[in-house]
């Protein structure tokens, strides 16, 4: 891999506030950021316990609204 | 690792063609679309590629979330791809919503996956593939510097 493309991928992780940087004299060290994830993850899991709440009305609905069966006996 | 793509399965004991149905009118979606069995929803929606949607959720008559977005593919009975930014129990913008259907008998297996960051900087080093080569990056990085 050319430095210049380790360079341009370096500078995509750190726009997305993946890298933290500190400077040694004239050395900068860019150092993963594992934080910079956790909003990410933090809106994952509030969203999987939405969908949850939402599939659950949606299996209600379907069971709710379930065409009676032609034959045998209708469910409720 | 997937930190900004949410997937959920779920098995449906209806038919693909009522599970499909369920999502394509706003009188069908005010009725299932809730968060509890006591909230109620109000919902605006122009089923067509292109086509915009907005879900209101209320409970005991306050409004404690909107979602709405834009269809982007509708394949029925199998696919549906729309935008989704949501206000209130959970806030996102920009992000992408896929609804996948598959006819299992008499049932059907829904997969939903939501796309929290399709089009930002982090969605875009994930989609490069960045985020299952950080280590060795970080690797590559310490053993040159």
């Amino acid at each position: 891999m050319s430095l210049a493309a380790v360079s341009k991928h370096v500078g995509v992780l750190d726009e997305a506030n993946l890298l933290v940087q500190a400077r040694d004299g004239r050395l900068l060290w860019r150092q993963l950021n594992p934080q910079g994830l956790e909003p990410a993850r933090a809106t994952i899991e509030q969203l999987r316990e939405f969908w949850a709440k939402q599939l659950d009305g949606l299996e209600r609905f379907l069971v709710d609204t379930a065409p009676p069966r032609r034959r045998g006996k209708a469910r409720r | 690792m997937k930190t900004d793509v949410l997937e959920i399965k779920r098995r449906l004991p209806a038919d693909i063609g009522r599970v499909f149905a369920a999502f394509s009118s706003a009188d069908m979606l005010a009725r299932w679309f809730v968060c509890a069995p006591d909230w109620t929803a109000t919902a605006t929606n122009d089923f067509r590629v292109g086509g915009k949607y907005r879900i209101e959720m209320r409970s005991g008559g306050r409004l404690v979330g909107a979602a709405s977005g834009e269809y982007r593919e509708i394949m029925p009975p199998y696919r549906l791809v729309f935008t989704w930014a949501s206000e209130g129990g959970v806030s996102v913008s920009d992000s992408v919503v896929t609804i996948e259907l598959k006819a299992i008998g008499a049932q059907t297996e829904l997969l939903l996956i939501h796309d929290v960051a399709p089009d930002t900087v982090a969605g875009r080093a994930h989609a490069a593939g960045w985020r299952g080569c950080l280590e060795s990056l970080e690797n590559l990085l310490v053993s040159r510097s």
